[in-house]
């Protein structure tokens, strides 16, 4: 048998160890490769970058001074719909009529849209992602590694740097 | 499933949104002459009524209803040159519930409304209908425009005059712009700012994450610059290139990748069924061990070599012509990590060691594995180890009693009780988690919202540490195992490190509590403190080091006496025979248990130190056990098969509970940032090492003590028995812990992927997960670390016993 010589061998090195000392290695990097694999298709990452738009005519003339920026949570399209789901829940469907009430009154003045908000569907990443505009990530690995909290360009960020007031009336951001 | 939402106050859902509607309305009528330029605010209510009774209830009806008519009443009182936006944040699914990617849940309104100032003045039309897509809500009769929901980032910035946000994927939405050229100024800016991002991002060290789309990227955007973008309009061009941005970053940043998800189980799975079959192997009493092993060893790396080139080689080749799902490097890892262990996995003859009926611990381990399975389970996962690690050693302390006599009755009830009172105590020390309120109490900080040491562990923590080495060397007494160099490493070395590694902390907390300031100049202390404590740092750091190499370099923990016996003949008598391996390697540990001990905060090192405690009791419980054992059944049980997993799956739980009490939880917010400044006063390369080092600290130290299970209280003698006997026992504990720690891995691995879209992924399922990763690394070097001082270990008796037989 040719294993014997080897096993003698082995057993010349790291005092007897070397075989034990090879099998935790083997097993370290088989779980290293295993993590690997699965954490890129699981733990959705990017990189957060710190970066603002600075720039002088970047934008375009303000159509409006002021804005008043009302988020009801989980309000679902439907429940607005001018067109909602055949037959209608009576529970709610039009109900919160004034939106579509104002869009067909006047449609240069009132726009109504049924707008896809990229999962995890949990009311703080979708707050990133309103005011960033980015998508949302499990961890927004920073450059600095010691940050647990990343504050990326926003639109409030920016009414900020505009030298805006910005009003929060009582929020309290749950989940 | 039990789902629990222990932040949502869900009783109270009439007056929820009162908050803001009372602080709104002052501030649109510019009462007490407030002025403001945006404001914002949140109705919780609706989301509250669907989670607590669904949208189909009256309930919800009266909210909308009141929504409607706080909504009414805000536009009778907006004046002419303010913009209403109106959104949802997210659907609900028909339960009410939310927070994965059903098409009710990720549906929500988004309604734009200016009073006066017509934000479409031109003729409907100009835009070309590609821009405007349509989407029929599930049972709708007609579709209704349908946006990405961050488009509202772009539009809204360029109505009020802003520059847009810098990593905004958005794209202006057509109909609010149709003013003149309006619109072809905005798209224009949207693009340039899209474009600017992406080449940002490209820069960065994760830039290569865009390589795959980089050339279309640029193609598309190029078209849009031109006149005759490819065919397309000008805005076609400009929505093209928006769009695939958006797609291609999401596809990078926003998609699990089942695929590999699958391929990573996989790996970790035939590493497991690897390593269970080596550990079969071992807990065979004979030196066939090495022989059993190797051969399947040679054939899996030789065939998945060779597999995986040949793979790799059809895969490149074909590459160019067919769009591979996973990359050449996921590939070919996937192809050696996978295969390499499939000989020893699949073995041909299986032997199955006799009474392979599951032990209790092992079906304590497959009821742990359940736990990755609940959320409410998991969130009180410290308490579910501690009540397993009672489970698993005071019934077997009862029913030993009984057969127990004399020494070893006192030996059972002591170590017993030494084990079982330090864990207990260890399990009193808790961070809490935040679904974890209100049911728990913070015991590791002063309170839960100071975080500072409580003063009673302050004042412990030095007679402790001042203690701890003298228990440690009382454990080495039992075997007189305490003669050597051992009484100046534990005595001097290891007192002067854990004193010093307590005062690290305590000029922390000196530091941070202002107390300095009172009585010297603030600058100057709050120097000479950060200089100070710098260097006490760096004096145990830099001397576990020094100690380790002197070390490994050191005489055994033994020392021979001479004397005569009645007839004058001369006897050898060696002190600390029995527990030569054991004693020696212990040192090798408490090196790095100081400098694990220097990066724990004080409220951490009081558990740290009972861990300690309990490592040492238990393995003396443990050959307590076995000597009963022994006494009644009459077996020799010392030249066995080993510790056998119900001996070592105590000591991974033990490991567990030591991350637990040191004031961690399986959460990103429970990482203890300030550990990043022991060695330096700003962030510098040591401060990954000791944020590390705090997190996984405690794990690392049990899985380097684990292999003291099997050569505690082995004899060196006969060699080389002795140093073979050591080998395969220590391999074989060694294992058991990487397996106990590797089913808890795959369990938790499988259970974050399949509870992806679950509401608690993120929360709960992701983040235990990455513990279970981390601590799974961290055990893996900690029993390479093992296996290195057991070398050393294993030379110096081999030195130490030559000629001796």
């Amino acid at each position: 048998m040719y294993l014997k010589p080897i096993a003698n061998w082995a057993r010349r090195f790291a005092f007897g160890n070397l075989l034990a000392v090879l099998i935790l290695a083997w097993l370290a990097l088989l779980h290293f490769a295993g993590l690997w694999l699965f954490t890129r298709g699981f733990l959705l990452s990017r990189l957060a970058l710190s970066n603002v738009t600075d720039c002088e005519d970047c934008t375009l003339p303000q159509t409006h001074k002021r804005a008043v920026l009302l988020v009801i949570d989980a309000l679902r399209f439907d429940f607005v719909s001018p067109d909602p789901p055949e037959p209608p829940s009576k529970f709610h469907h039009h109900v919160l009529t004034l939106p579509q009430e104002l869009t067909r009154r006047q449609p240069s003045h009132s726009f109504l849209f049924d707008s896809f908000a990229d999962p995890p569907t949990t009311t703080l990443q979708r707050l990133k992602g309103i005011t960033t505009g980015s998508l949302p990530t499990f961890i927004d690995v920073s450059s600095n590694f010691d940050a647990t909290s990343i504050t990326e360009d926003s639109f409030i960020s920016q009414l900020r740097r505009a030298n805006k007031t910005v009003g929060f009336p009582l929020n309290k951001y749950d989940i | 499933m039990l789902h629990d939402y222990p932040s949502f106050n869900v009783e109270d859902l009439h007056t929820v949104d009162e908050g803001v509607i009372e602080h709104i309305f002052p501030l649109l009528k510019h009462e007490n002459g407030t002025e403001w330029d945006f404001i914002v605010g949140h109705f919780l209510g609706v989301d509250h009524v669907g989670h607590r009774v669904g949208p189909e209830h009256s309930e919800m009806t009266a909210k909308l209803q009141q929504m409607d008519t706080v909504l009414r009443e805000i536009v009778e009182l907006l004046d002419d040159e303010t913009l209403l936006v109106v959104l949802g944040d997210h659907g609900m699914n028909q339960q009410g519930d939310h927070g994965g990617d059903g098409e009710l849940e990720t549906s929500a309104a988004l309604w734009f409304y200016s009073k006066s100032v017509p934000l479409s003045t031109s003729e409907s039309g100009t835009t070309s209908p590609s821009l405007m897509k349509m989407a029929t809500y599930p049972g709708a009769k007609v579709p209704h425009r349908s946006i990405p929901q961050i488009d509202l980032v772009p539009t809204l910035s360029l109505l009020l005059g802003l520059p847009i946000p810098f990593n905004n994927l958005g794209f202006v939405i057509p109909e609010l712009f149709q003013r003149d050229s309006d619109f072809q100024s905005a798209m224009e800016a949207n693009t340039r700012q899209i474009k600017t991002y992406l080449d940002q991002y490209r820069a960065s060290p994760s830039g290569g994450e865009l390589d795959a789309g980089w050339e279309n990227l640029e193609e598309r955007y190029q078209q849009s610059r031109t006149l005759t973008g490819g065919g397309l309009s000008r805005a076609e061009a400009h929505y093209a290139f928006a769009r695939t941005a958006l797609e291609t970053c999401r596809q990078l940043w926003a998609q699990f990748n089942m695929g590999l998800m699958v391929l990573g189980v996989l790996v970790m799975a035939s590493a497991f069924a690897a390593s269970v079959r080596v550990y079969q192997e071992l807990s065979v009493p004979s030196d066939t061990w090495e022989v059993a092993v190797i051969e399947p060893l040679i054939q899996g790396f030789v065939a998945a070599s060779v597999f995986a080139i040949l793979v790799s080689i059809v895969a490149w080749t074909i590459s160019s012509k067919v769009h591979l799902p996973i990359s050449l490097a996921e590939l070919a890892i996937f192809i050696l990590s996978f295969g390499t262990p499939i000989p020893l996995a699949v073995p041909t003859n299986i032997r199955t060691p006799k009474g392979s009926t599951l032990s209790f611990e092992s079906i304590l381990l497959i009821v742990y594995c359940g736990v990755f399975w609940s959320n409410s389970f998991l969130v009180w996962e410290e308490r579910v180890v501690t009540f397993f690690l009672v489970s698993c050693i005071l019934p077997r302390v009862i029913l030993s009693f009984g057969k127990s006599t004399g020494r070893l009755r006192w030996r059972l009830l002591g170590f017993g009780a030494a084990f079982l009172v330090a864990v207990r105590l260890m399990a009193s020390s808790t961070i809490c988690r935040e679904e974890q309120h209100p049911f728990c109490h913070v015991t590791f900080y002063a309170s839960s919202l100071l975080p500072s040491p409580p003063t009673v562990t302050l004042l412990l923590i030095i007679p402790i540490a001042l203690g701890l080495p003298t228990v440690v060397r009382r454990f080495l007494k039992i075997a007189a195992a305490d003669q050597g160099l051992a009484p100046f490493y534990i005595e001097i070395v290891l007192r002067c490190f854990l004193v010093l590694g307590s005062v690290s902390w305590i000029i922390d907390w000196v530091d941070h509590s202002g107390i300095a300031a009172q009585y010297v100049d603030a600058q100057w202390a709050a120097e000479t403190i950060r200089v100070i404590r710098s260097t006490v740092g760096r004096i145990v750091a830099g001397g576990s080091i020094v100690g380790l190499a002197l070390w490994s370099t050191s005489p055994l923990n033994i020392a021979v006496r001479r004397k005569q016996d009645a007839s004058g003949e001369t006897l050898v008598e060696v002190l600390g025979f029995a527990n030569t391996y054991g004693s020696f390697y212990l040192l090798f540990v408490l090196f790095f248990f100081a400098f694990v001990w220097l990066t724990t905060q004080v409220s951490g090192q009081l558990p740290l130190a009972l861990s300690l405690i309990a490592i040492l009791a238990y393995l003396e419980l443990i050959d307590t056990l076995r000597d009963i054992r022994q006494l009644s059944t009459g077996q020799h049980e010392k030249s066995s098969g080993g510790p056998s997993f119900s001996e070592i799956a105590p000591l991974a739980l033990l490991a567990q509970l030591a991350f637990f009490s040191t004031g961690h939880q399986a959460v990103i917010s429970t990482l203890q940032w300030k550990t990043a400044f022991v060695l330096t006063a700003t962030r510098s390369v040591f401060s990954p090492l000791t944020v590390v080092s705090n997190t996984l600290g405690p794990i690392f130290v049990v899985a380097l003590s684990a292999p003291l299970l099997g050569m505690w209280l082995i004899p060196p003698l006969p060699q080389p028995v002795g140093n073979n006997t050591v080998i395969r026992k220590t391999l074989k504990t060694a294992l058991g812990f990487s397996i106990y720690f590797s089913t808890l891995l795959l369990s938790s691995a499988a259970s974050a992927a399949w509870f992806r879209r679950h509401l608690m992924v993120w929360k709960v399922f992701a983040p235990r997960f990455m513990m279970a990763g981390l601590s799974m690394l961290a055990v893996d070097v900690g029993l390479l670390f093992a296996a290195a001082g057991i070398a050393t270990v294993l030379q110096n008796v081999r030195t130490a016993y030559k000629g001796v037989t």
